[in-house]
């Protein structure tokens, strides 16, 4: 059933994308479907060539699509005629003083192939950087991002050359790269052909002819239709885009609810439901097609902290039926989830280092963990709804007091939850270290962070906190979170650090957030001090 | 309210256990640690470890900690039913703060880097220690260092006695780099024979230089990708025919050693036996020789000698000459005939009057893909490039003349050549991230003083009058009641990638107190757990031999820490069940 309906929403996609087009050729819906489905052995995993298309694309320009094309046309566009793209400018180069070096203009984005070749500046540059990463010393940012923009570069003329590694091994378990296979060579060279002719019905039979010599090559390596049907499936749904929309809808309707006293609850209700179950269903297809649990990589954090946000919100809807843990989660949510797609981050399924390989206690630590993020970010939206409420309605406002408690709630949960993570955290680490605790960054951020949030727990408990400084202290706690979440990852070193990447220089976004942040809460100190 | 007279000790008492006072330290816990992360960024984790952590200061601060969980806790004695959360929590943080500090103070925690095929016993520990071998009496001092957990300290000024009789030894670490820049400068006024040429490999862009001496055991060759650059000398005439000469194809065996015995005037040859300790007699002589070890492709590591190939690289022997006159050790090098007249590691302590040569089927001709340069026994220079397949060509080699080699895309000249040549190394400090560390230490005794830079792990002796001292930097090292050999290590890839899927040791224990010998597999996250040692998968090393990086961790106080953490969750656990009623 899910097929038919994979199917029925691929053909829907294909007339969007045929109304679109802009390559030289055009397919016919037949030959993309072929196509795309061919089974392709990248980056340590066997998928289609859809997700193949989008994920190098992604990797050497920084977006999945040029312009409304879809990716699979883009680079067979590329593969076949690679003269026409060579001096297209399509290596992302995000770093600005690479761009200096490199001798383009602050605000050059992109750099072509042929610009890289001809000046070989940053072909100079690797020599140094490779003989200074064999010495094990610390690359700078500079260099980090030089070797990026290489790698960028060693892929886009892996298309060029045709290093794709569709045919299926006889034995072992490394597949082999097209150009490079005899026996497929006449059903290559016939689709290269008949795509630069462009004529789309002459594709069809060629495609056809190639996608069964490649499957006949080792049929048991090929992963099953219904594998390739599900990964085509999630590639167009983007189940996460639509959880989005969905969360907005949500987050207007509550805001409303908010303003409007409970006219609209219902509605706004199903749509945070529809958003959760979409947001579910995503991952759950994320951890069939992995074949891994859902936390393994930054992205997938960041998936998982707004679903248990939301989780959470439900559950505190279904007990106190107010609407705000809903406004809190399903702004929350759309955020995180915009912010994980627009992040430099990857959002594929790539292999995941040796250590954090599936041990049952890993995986639950992370879980629970970024699950006390989630926990503690809804606290935090919670404090917003507060902070919002005390400026805009007073101090003496009702439903501040409630407001109170439903803070207070949340971050209990938060608590125990990062509190429960951190020790599951020292059991695995005893249990594949030998240590269960070892002060690394990420270990001592997570005990600020908690520690933090005690603090305030017992502060509220003696009494000399009252809401507003309970709600003032979450958003504090806040910063401290994001560094633990984020900051240390990428800018701090430590064993953690494979869970995330090199340092990236601090986003102008989490700046202008922090300013915003810090004026928001001078001012709810500054009323509660009148 | 009870209104009593309150002591100061009961005040105090109460202050801490106070809120307030828990707050205060949570917050101040906090903060101290958030300052250890940002200093860790800059200086590096040993630095931080041993200066906040580990410090005296932040575990009294911890301590501090305790005792307000438990005051807090007591003054609520007798306690009732609602405060069994609390006290559960309370109790579970005070094991866990327990165990932490014993495991602190007994346990041991180290790392075991085995190369393969060989057994070891000692753990590196974190600490760093200096080491002072004076060879006269003979004795081992091992004194702590604290330099790396006051990385910006770069004068350190620190002292260190070396009880010895006559006086005794003081060393005086006056520079500490933590991360030192090390550049060589190589002068031709040494003033002993040693051969050095300076060499710059070019390929379009890339450009290689490298010193090579060939009377230095690990400088007379290096690699660039594919290619062998090696400065070798040819003492006779003979010799550089046979260095020059295409290479025999389909040669086997392990070589020949030759012993000359001048004073008996005596010449014999010998076959490497594929067995080793096993005594032969030299005919005609009183001398007896033993095979212990044999290489094809030797380098000296960290570890000692190692075995980097099969390929007939750099094929050594060692052996052991027994005769009237004593024992003597022997490593010859079939690549380095000049090599043969090390003895053991003490160049002066000739024993037995012999020259050695050891002659291998590698060195009737040269590696393929290779630059020879030959030191001809006029003293020139000739090169000899060598391709794929056996194929020599032979140059006269003259400085800053650039050659093309006939059979890789490369050129390459010389700049530099020194009959008499004297590397001096050159030290500066880059910052204050403990990475790459140096120290300068003066030895000084009554008479005469003696100064040298050391760098981790790499012996160093210097003179004093005639006191001959080596002095060392390197981690601390703890003997394990047992031993471990690695016997085997694998890697695996995610398909496609070189990308470290998972890796495995397959290790053999011997305890010899318990006469008890365990063959397990170590892989990641499946430790080998023995006597209340447990041994970790944590790293390996490919270069230059696989080398397998066990931690070992023996740590008294971690049942205490799981019984903290149940009893934590087990307060959590009743915080729902004993919940007072709902606050509305």
């Amino acid at each position: 059933m899910m097929r038919r309906r994979a199917r029925g929403i691929c053909a829907i996609f294909s007339l969007l994308v045929f109304s679109l087009l802009s390559a030289g050729f055009t397919l016919s819906p037949h030959a993309f479907q072929t196509l795309r489905r061919l089974a392709i052995q990248h980056n340590g995993r066997v998928k289609p060539f859809d997700t193949f298309a989008r994920e190098t694309l992604r990797f050497i320009t920084g977006s999945e699509r040029l312009g409304s094309e879809h990716p699979v046309q883009t680079v067979l566009a590329i593969v076949a005629e690679p003269e026409g793209w060579q001096d297209r400018a399509l290596i992302a180069v995000p770093f600005v003083p690479l761009r200096e070096k490199l001798g383009l203009a602050r605000t050059t984005t992109h750099v072509s192939y042929n610009h890289l070749v001809e000046t070989r500046t940053l072909m100079r540059m690797l020599p140094a950087i490779v003989e200074k990463q064999g010495r094990q010393e610390k690359l700078s940012m500079l260099e980090q991002e030089t070797l990026d923009a290489y790698e960028r570069f060693v892929a886009l003329s892996g298309l060029f050359t045709q290093r794709m590694n569709l045919v299926p091994p006889a034995t072992g378990d490394a597949w082999l790269p097209v150009s490079e296979h005899q026996a497929i060579q006449p059903q290559w060279t016939g689709l290269l052909d008949a795509l630069r002719a462009g004529r789309p019905e002459a594709i069809e039979q060629p495609a056809q002819a190639l996608s069964a010599i490649l499957r006949s090559a080792n049929p048991a390596a090929v992963p099953a239709q219904w594998r390739l049907d599900l990964e085509l499936f999630y590639n167009d749904l983007s189940p996460f885009h639509v959880a989005r929309i969905f969360y907005l809808l949500a987050a207007i309707g509550l805001l409303f609810n908010v303003v409007s006293k409970g006219k609209v609850l219902t509605a706004a209700m199903a749509a945070l439901l529809a958003g959760f179950l979409m947001h579910g269903a995503g991952i759950v297809m994320r951890v069939v097609l992995g074949g891994r649990p859902p936390v393994s990589n930054f992205y997938e954090t960041m998936l998982w902290l707004p679903f248990v946000a939301v989780a959470i919100s439900l559950i505190f809807e279904r007990i106190y039926r107010v609407g705000y843990f809903g406004l809190a989660s399903a702004v929350l949510a759309m955020i995180v989830l915009v912010l994980a797609d627009s992040l430099p981050l990857e959002p594929y399924l790539s292999p995941v280092v040796a250590v954090l390989r599936s041990t049952l206690w890993l995986t639950i630590h992370v879980l629970t963990v970024v699950a006390s993020y989630g926990a503690l970010s809804l606290a935090v939206g919670l404090a917003h709804i507060y902070g919002w409420l005390y400026l805009k309605r007073g101090p003496r406002h009702p439903a501040l007091r409630s407001l109170d408690l439903y803070l207070y709630r949340a971050l209990q949960v938060g608590v125990v939850l990062l509190a429960a993570g951190i020790m599951l955290g020292a059991v695995w680490a005893n249990a594949s270290w030998g240590r269960y605790w070892g002060w690394d960054p990420k270990e001592t951020w997570a005990l600020i962070t908690l520690l933090w949030f005690l603090a305030v727990l017992h502060g509220r408990f003696a009494g000399w906190m009252n809401g507003a400084a309970v709600a003032l202290a979450t958003i504090a706690g806040f910063f401290l979170l994001l560094m633990t979440y984020y900051g240390v990852s990428f800018y701090l070193v430590g064993l953690h650090s494979y869970a995330g990447g090199h340092a990236k220089p601090i986003p102008p976004l989490l700046i202008a957030y922090l300013v915003t942040e810090a004026a928001f809460m001078f001012a709810i100190l500054r009323k509660e001090l009148l | 309210m009870r209104k009593t007279k309150t002591s100061l000790f009961q005040k105090t008492l109460a202050a801490m256990g106070s809120l307030p006072m828990a707050a205060g330290l949570l917050v101040t816990i906090a903060l101290v640690l958030a300052w250890g992360t940002l200093y860790e960024a800059r200086l590096g984790t040993a630095a931080v470890q041993r200066f906040v952590y580990h410090s005296w200061w932040f575990q009294l601060l911890l301590a501090f900690l305790g005792l307000n969980l438990t005051v807090a806790a007591l003054e609520r004695y007798p306690w009732k039913r609602r405060h069994i959360p609390f006290v559960l929590a309370h109790i579970g943080i005070l094991l866990i703060l327990i165990g932490g500090i014993l495991g602190a103070r007994l346990g041991v925690e180290g790392q075991l880097i085995i190369p393969e095929g060989k057994t070891e016993q000692f753990l590196q520990m974190p600490r760093m220690v200096l080491v002072a071998h004076p060879l006269n009496p003979g004795e081992v001092f091992v004194f702590p260092t604290n330099f790396e957990s006051k990385a910006w300290v770069h004068e350190p000024n620190e002292t260190f006695r070396v009880p010895i009789e006559q006086g005794g030894i003081r060393l005086t670490v006056d520079r500490y780099f933590p991360n030192a820049r090390i550049q060589e400068e190589v002068t031709g006024d040494g003033g002993l024979e040693n051969p050095g040429v300076h060499v710059v490999l070019s390929r379009g862009e890339n450009q290689e230089d490298v010193w090579l001496f060939s009377r230095d055991a690990e400088r007379f060759g290096a690699r660039s990708g594919e290619v062998r650059v090696l400065f070798l000398e040819a003492g006779t005439k003979e010799e550089y025919r046979r260095l020059t000469a295409p290479p025999r194809k389909n040669e086997r065996g392990r070589g020949v050693v030759t012993i000359e015995f001048p004073d008996l005037k005596v010449r014999r040859q010998i076959p490497v036996p594929l067995d080793f300790n096993r005594t032969i007699v030299i005919q005609g002589t009183p001398y007896r020789i033993t095979f212990k070890d044999y290489f094809t492709d030797l380098a000296v590591t960290r570890q000692g000698v190692v075995n980097r190939s099969d390929q007939p690289n750099n094929p050594a022997v060692a052996f052991t000459l027994r005769g009237p006159e004593g024992v003597e050790s022997f490593l010859a090098f079939a690549l380095h005939p000049e090599f043969s007249a090390i003895h053991g590691h003490q160049q002066d302590q000739q024993v037995i009057h012999a020259h050695v040569a050891y002659a291998h089927f590698a060195n009737a001709g040269l590696p393929p893909d290779a630059i020879c340069l030959v030191q001809k026994p006029s003293q020139e220079l000739a090169v000899v490039m060598t391709g794929e397949n056996g194929q020599t060509k032979v140059e006269d080699f003259q400085m800053n003349k650039h050659y093309r080699h006939p059979w890789l895309d490369l050129e390459f000249w010389g700049d530099a050549f020194y009959p008499k040549a004297q590397g001096a190394q050159k030290f500066s400090n880059q910052d204050d991230e403990v990475r790459q560390e140096a120290l300068h230490v003066i030895a000084q005794d009554e008479h005469d003083a003696a100064r040298t830079w050391l760098v981790r792990s790499r012996p160093v002796s210097v003179m004093l009058g005639r006191q001959e001292v080596v002095l060392e930097y390197r981690k601390a090292i703890w003997k394990l009641p047992v031993t471990i050999k690695l016997i085997d290590f694998h890697k695996a890839d995610y398909p496609g990638t070189q990308m470290a899927a998972h890796f495995e040791s397959d290790v053999e224990l011997a305890d010899p107190e318990r006469g008890v010998i365990l063959k397990r597999k170590i892989t990641m996250n499946n430790p080998l757990k023995y006597r209340g040692f447990s041994f970790f998968q944590s790293g390996f090393l490919e270069e230059p031999v696989e080398t397998t990086v066990l931690s070992v961790r023996k740590d008294p106080g971690t049942p205490l820490v799981y019984a903290g953490f149940l009893t934590v969750i087990a307060g959590v656990v009743t915080l729902f069940i004993f919940r007072k009623p709902e606050e509305s």
